[in-house]
Parts: structure tokens; C-alpha cells; sequence
């Protein structure tokens, strides 16, 4: 359970839990964008987008931050197409927004409400997060594109794209996570 | 299938550099990128950042993906979509020499719109597409000319702290274990008759159809983890700072300082020319469309 006098916590658990989300997200995203999915040529198909935010919200939002940032890095060196430092920050913010829960009072994730808020936080975390690199990083530090273009080509697609992947996995992940602590007694 | 670091051992100049020195280069040479609009300098900078990519001495065909990547930001995403939809002039370039115009379009509350990209616009779109190309050529070789496994004491010496670096050394030595147990999950499942290329059915199926595949490689890898915690406890981890077995290996040597020192020199080059000179914002030869 999360309090919030614990939830800033970067001790040994954090530690090695961060280190698992991370080769999870990298691995996973790697899986993901080598497979070849038929029928899916026009979808971006961003499944893993969950594993940060479920991280977030069971181990924190350190561990969410860390499991999104290095996680996107290690996809990225998996794959071999070099860093991308902005998208980095944004995927870290995917994990660390769903952390935040425990102070909009969802402590724990146990009724229906709390896996709503859980949907409603990766959806918030998809728009907030991938603003970072889309509305900020590209058209003002880097100065790549214009605004327009990047809420119509970089913004809307990708936090659409992580928005609805994560409101649809993480009540899932959640809902196995806490099946599988009541029956190891954890 | 395995899951390998693109790293491919040498021993070109810049596989001897230091991590950190090609991490610092690559920052230098982004500021230096978002510092002028002079589509000449960034040419010449591009040209620079290039052989710097080709003192690595890395084969076409490990690295073609990645630039085919940054290609396709820099030309379809930033050149066509951007440059040619929303793309503006600087506010003080008054002239305006048409390049081509969309045919007009009637649009409800905005009326009658022609859409008409300049040559002054297509400038401005060849420095944004500039950028990120620059930007790549210094950071591949850092991906495939430094070991991961110095990653994390390579951040150590940057200044993050011992929990940090270690986490990110713990999370590139789990790697091949995940990849291993998310291989077996595939194969479990397709042998319980799961099919995840199943046809037709809707995006958000699809992403339904994916949870039998994450959920139990992420419960699996996660339940190994209080094993590894209890462990590095009994081991009284994070009492003492850590000794970084590799971190004798890390030295900034000549090479690195000269490296650091021409990065540097070219920011404030750029700097120089952006503020006192003609050569750092935009620049447009009005005189060749005449």
C-alpha cells in the first residue's frame, strides 16, 4: 500500500523494481515494434505503454519514472535507433503521472472505483506526458517543427495511441498483480 | 530470437572515447543546432557531425535503420507534412516568392483558403530537417560504440547517484532474462491455442489480445524481484557508497579533451556567429528567385 510519506522512496526495493520495469518496457517495446502484425500497417500498436504505468502506480512514481525513461532508452538501444532524449522524458512522465495517485486519495487499488481512477490516470498520463515532447521539446528546444504541426503529427497520435493502450492494460495488470499478492500471502 | 545491444566492438577513435565525452559531445552539437537558422552553417555542421560519425567506422547495414528512421521524421514528417501544412517564415521575412499554392479550399466559419508555400518557407523547413540528421550522426556512435554495460558507471561519474546507476546497470543485465521468458510465454500460450495475429477485430481486441503476453512476463519478472532485494540486503547494499569495479576504466584522456574542446568551440562559434555576424540567423538569396 502507498502512503504518501513513503512515496518519494528511492531505497533498495525501489531500486531493483525500477531496474525490472525498465528491461520490461525496453524488451517489450522492442518485441512490439519487430513483430509484424497483420492488418496493422495504418495502427500503431503500443501495448507495453501499460508496463510504466503500472509500475507507477504499485511501486511508485520514482519507479515509474525511472521504468518509462531507461526503459524507452534500452527499447531504443534494443532496436538500434539512437536516443531520443525528449520522447525519453515524456515515457518517464507516463510512469511517474500514474504514481501520483495517492494524493487524489486512491491508496490502494482494491473496488472498481480504484481501477477506474487507474484507467483515468493513464489517459491523463498518455495527453500530459507525450505533450513534453510533442508541444514542448520539438517545437521550442529543439525547434524541429510548428506547433501545429506537432499536435497534429507527433501529439494526438502517439497520446491517443498510449491512452487508450494504457486504460485498457493497466486495470488488467492491476487486477493481476493483486490476485497474485492474495495468493503468495504478499 | 535474441535480444542483443546493437554494440559492436572496435577499436576506431571514437570506440576508444570516453561514454561521457560522446554524450557531451552530442549535447554540444544539439545547442549548437537550435542556436542558428542559417540553413549554410547547419550544412557545414552537418558535414562536421558527419565525420565524426564516419571516424566510427560503423557498417551501413547495422546502422541504415536508425537513419531510416530520422530520415523519415526529417523529410515526411518535418519537410512534407510540417514544412508544407503549417509551416510559417520568420516574422521579419517580408518577401514571399511562391513555391507552388494548394488548390482553394471552402471551409465552414474560415470561407474560401488557398494554402501557398513560399521558397522563404522551404528554407525554413531544410534548417528544421537539418537538425535531427546533424543530431544523429553524433548520437549513433555513442549506441554502437559504447559497451552498455558502462552505462551505469559512466552515469556514476556524471554525478547521479549510486541507486541510479546501479538500477540502470541491473536493468540492462535483465534484459536477456525477460527476452528469454517472454519467448517462452509466446510459445506457452500459442500452444494453449492463443493467436495473437488473429484478423479483423478492432484495435481496441487487439490491444485486449496483447494481455496474455505482457501480464505474465511483467507478474513473473516482478515476482523474482524480492528475492534480488532480500539478497542485496543481506549484502547490506546502500549502507556505504558502492565501488564501481569499472569505474578505473573510465578516464578522460587526450582524445576526449579535444573532442569536449571542439564541441564546445563549435557552440560558441555558432554563438559568435548567430550575434555578430550575418551567418547565424536565417538567411534567404532573395537574389536567385529574382
Amino acid at each position: 500500500m502507498m502512503d504518501k510519506s513513503t512515496l518519494w522512496k528511492f531505497g533498495t526495493r525501489e531500486i531493483v523494481y525500477a531496474a525490472i520495469g525498465a528491461a520490461l518496457y525496453g524488451v517489450l517495446n522492442w518485441v512490439f515494434n519487430n513483430l509484424t502484425l497483420p492488418g496493422t500497417t495504418l495502427v500503431s500498436f503500443r501495448p507495453p505503454v501499460a508496463v510504466p504505468m503500472f509500475m507507477g502506480i504499485v511501486f511508485g512514481p520514482l519507479v515509474g519514472l525511472f521504468s518509462g525513461f531507461f526503459g524507452n532508452v534500452i527499447g531504443d538501444l534494443l532496436s538500434g535507433f539512437g536516443f531520443f532524449w525528449a520522447w525519453d522524458v515524456g515515457n518517464g512522465l507516463l510512469g511517474l503521472i500514474p504514481g501520483l495517485l495517492p494524493y487524489v486519495g486512491v491508496m490502494e487499488i482494491k473496488t472498481g472505483r480504484d481501477y477506474t481512477f487507474a484507467a483515468i490516470a493513464a489517459v491523463v498520463a498518455s495527453f500530459v506526458g507525450i505533450a513534453f515532447p510533442a508541444l514542448i521539446a520539438d517545437p521550442f528546444i529543439l525547434r524541429n517543427i510548428d506547433f501545429a504541426g506537432a499536435v497534429s503529427t507527433e501529439w494526438l497520435p502517439a497520446s491517443v495511441t498510449d491512452a487508450v493502450n494504457g486504460a485498457i492494460l493497466t486495470p488488467i495488470l492491476l487486477y493481476a498483480w493483486n490476485a497474485y499478492r492474495a495468493r503468495s500471502g504478499r | 530470437m535474441f535480444a542483443t545491444f546493437k554494440y559492436l566492438p572496435g577499436q576506431s577513435f571514437i570506440h576508444r572515447l570516453d561514454p561521457r565525452t560522446k554524450l557531451i559531445a552530442a549535447a554540444l552539437v544539439m545547442f549548437s543546432t537550435i542556436v542558428v537558422d542559417d540553413v549554410r552553417v547547419l550544412l557545414a555542421l552537418f558535414g562536421l557531425t558527419l565525420v565524426y560519425y564516419g571516424l566510427a567506422r560503423l557498417p551501413w547495414r547495422s546502422t541504415w535503420k536508425a537513419w531510416a528512421v530520422v530520415a523519415f521524421f526529417a523529410v515526411v514528417i518535418i519537410g512534407l507534412i510540417n514544412t508544407t501544412l503549417f509551416g510559417r517564415p520568420l516574422s521579419y521575412i517580408t518577401t514571399a516568392h511562391p513555391l507552388f499554392s494548394f488548390p482553394p479550399v471552402t471551409l465552414p466559419y474560415f470561407g474560401t483558403v488557398q494554402r501557398t508555400v513560399t521558397w522563404e518557407i522551404a528554407f525554413m523547413g531544410l534548417v528544421r530537417m537539418l537538425r535531427p540528421l546533424a543530431i544523429m550522426a553524433m548520437i549513433l556512435p555513442f549506441t554502437f560504440t559504447t559497451n552498455p554495460y558502462l552505462y551505469g558507471v559512466a552515469f556514476r561519474r556524471f554525478g547521479l547517484s549510486d541507486g541510479v546507476a546501479f538500477a540502470l546497470d541491473l536493468a540492462l543485465r535483465y534484459v536477456p532474462t525477460i527476452a528469454r521468458d517472454f519467448f517462452i510465454t509466446v510459445d506457452a500460450q500459442r500452444a494453449r491455442g492463443y493467436e495473437l495475429e488473429a484478423k479483423g477485430a478492432g484495435l481496441v481486441n487487439m490491444i485486449r489480445r496483447s494481455a496474455p503476453l505482457i501480464v505474465p512476463v511483467t507478474i513473473n519478472a516482478i515476482a523474482g524481484g524480492e528475492e534480488v532485494v532480500e539478497a542485496m540486503e543481506l549484502r547490506a547494499f546502500g549502507i556505504g557508497r558502492r565501488t564501481w569495479s569499472e569505474a578505473e576504466s573510465l578516464r578522460l584522456r587526450g582524445a576526449d579533451y579535444l573532442v569536449i574542446g571542439l564541441s564546445a568551440l563549435v557552440l560558441v562559434v555558432f554563438i559568435l556567429l548567430r550575434n555578430f555576424t550575418s551567418y547565424g540567423p536565417y538567411w534567404f538569396p532573395a537574389s536567385w528567385f529574382e
